[in-house]
């Protein structure tokens, strides 16, 4: 195997701070597990990167590993793949950084109730920065399951919210 | 709420922390390296035997009963660049040619690699580094990794003792020839050492430990730093290993790949052993820390503590650490300097020392 160090490189300066994100949502805001679970990817990657098929992107190749390795994650640690006992809010000065605590603890909250399914599709889409396409590509499902997925998400959250207020 | 698309893009992101980035960037270096080593592996050049049996044996006794040879031969002073330093090997290149079973062939290269360590030490002892230093030092890895495959052929093992005796050596050697030292022989060192680190640890957990043993000297060096300068010390210490990749890639691409796989060996070795220098950094340090309890020693003995002096002497073994003692107040006569200036300059030697080193980061 040959692996192209270059772009290898290259596609880690490009995506660790978004797998760090990914990782840092869906671990309870854990900044060093965080920091584990992304060092552990891109290691991984790394060893299979001589099958990676580059025509396809780079990003959902990625998530999809990131993906694996958490769902292995919490098996290996005896924990079940769901947050929503233990999902928290962000820390504060992370959302004071935004200026927007409040919708941004509303969000949170609300979020944390959903399905596994609906979060994740949620974070990919709007968070992760993911295209319908390369979430279909991560969780293995129709591109047209995902839209509609993520509008019946989205109209939850909305309606859950404006309950609330 | 309004606009619930935009407030969930805005949900803030994380960037990794500079060390976390700089630990991954450490390992991928590593795997990379040791990816690259491997391809080159592969195509190694098939070695041309000098000697063969029958010349060797004429040689060796043509020239063995000549007082001269014997001298050369058993000589640990007679190194390369040594008028006599081609007898010498001659007579080694025909004591290999005459070996014929493997266990035979074993024992030979032990004895070469533990010759060309020694030589190594007499030539940095006496501040004769450079290219010398350099061949023999690769002259005893080549030497000692044909050893170690014929042990490990037979199926038997080296002891622990085997490789701390050749690492000590090594460290000697570096903390002779110290950080100020050319590139190559520090590449030299760094790569011996780190093979025989190889063959003691079995290979399979270096990775690892490297990392681990890189981040801890990252982390000891910079621990004064705030974590701008941290960023920047970072990424000088890449891009001296991203510029010996390049090279090792445009020597792959002209076909150069003994000099190609020598980069990679040396970049990965420097990243795993850079620890070591530091330590030898540490150790010289000491020795001079040493050096000055000797001289109040000797000051003591002036004043007619003699025979308590010699005693503590020989318990302590210090024998050749005070002759070294004696040489430097002889030199520092000749020159003409007082104590006091001697020590200034080595001071300034130390600074110096450690601006390389961090210049090398």
């Amino acid at each position: 195997m040959q692996v192209e160090r270059k772009s290898f490189l290259f596609y880690f300066e490009k995506y660790k701070d978004k797998i760090y994100t990914y990782f840092y949502y869906r671990v309870n805001y854990d900044r060093d597990l965080a920091e584990d679970l992304t060092s552990e990817v891109f290691l991984k990657a790394f060893k299979n990167f001589g099958v990676y098929d580059e025509a396809k992107p780079f990003q959902a190749w990625i998530f999809a590993i990131s993906r694996n390795h958490l769902i292995n994650h919490y098996r290996v640690s005896g924990r079940e793949f769901s947050l929503e006992e233990d999902v928290k809010a962000p820390p504060n000065d992370l959302l004071q950084k935004i200026g927007q605590k409040e919708e941004a603890e509303k969000i949170i909250e609300v979020i944390k109730d959903f399905d596994e399914y609906h979060r994740d599709v949620l974070l990919l889409r709007f968070v992760d920065d993911l295209s319908n396409k390369e979430i279909a590509e991560v969780l293995k499902k129709d591109e047209g399951a995902i839209r509609v997925q993520i509008s019946r998400a989205l109209n939850k959250l909305r309606d859950i919210i404006n309950k609330k207020i | 709420m309004k606009n619930l698309e935009e407030q969930l893009k805005k949900l803030p992101r994380k960037k990794l922390r500079v060390k976390a980035n700089f630990k991954i960037r450490i390992k991928i270096y590593i795997l990379i390296a040791r990816e690259k080593f491997k391809d080159l592996s592969k195509i190694k050049s098939s070695r041309v035997l000098v000697f063969n049996k029958s010349v060797s044996f004429s040689l060796i006794i043509i020239i063995v009963f000549t007082s001269t040879s014997m001298y050369a031969y058993a000589s640990e002073s007679v190194t390369l660049g040594h008028a006599l330093y081609p007898i010498k090997k001659g007579i080694e290149e025909a004591e290999k040619g005459i070996s014929i079973t493997d266990d035979a062939k074993a024992k030979v290269y032990s004895k070469m690699s533990e010759r060309r360590l020694d030589e190594a030490m007499e030539l940095s002892e006496k501040k004769e580094g450079g290219v010398n230093l350099v061949k023999t030092i690769n002259e005893a890895a080549g030497d000692m990794e044909k050893h170690i495959t014929l042990i490990r052929d037979s199926n038997k093992i080296l002891s622990e003792d085997f490789y701390d005796t050749k690492i000590k050596k090594l460290e000697a050697v570096a903390g002779n020839v110290g950080m100020e030292a050319d590139e190559e022989v520090i590449d030299s060192v760094a790569i011996i050492l780190d093979e025989i680190k190889g063959y003691k640890n079995k290979d399979n957990e270096k990775k690892e430990y490297s990392a681990e043993e890189v981040e801890v000297m990252i982390e000891s060096v910079k621990e004064s730093l705030d974590n701008e300068e941290y960023r920047e010390e970072s990424e000088k210490l890449f891009k001296r290993v991203e510029e010996k990749f390049n090279k090792a890639e445009e020597a792959m691409q002209e076909g150069e790949n003994k000099k190609a796989e020598g980069l990679i060996k040396a970049t990965e070795a420097i990243l795993n052993n850079a620890k070591h220098f530091i330590k030898y950094e540490e150790r010289s340090i000491n020795e001079d820390e040493r050096k000055d309890d000797d001289d109040k020693e000797k000051q003591e003995e002036v004043k007619g503590i003699k025979l308590k002096n010699e005693i503590k002497y020989n318990e302590n073994g210090d024998g050749k650490e005070s002759g070294d003692k004696e040489k430097k107040d002889i030199s520092r006569r000749e020159k003409g300097q007082t104590e006091n200036e001697e020590q200034k300059d080595e001071d300034e030697q130390k600074d110096e020392s450690k601006e390389d080193l961090e210049d090398a980061l």
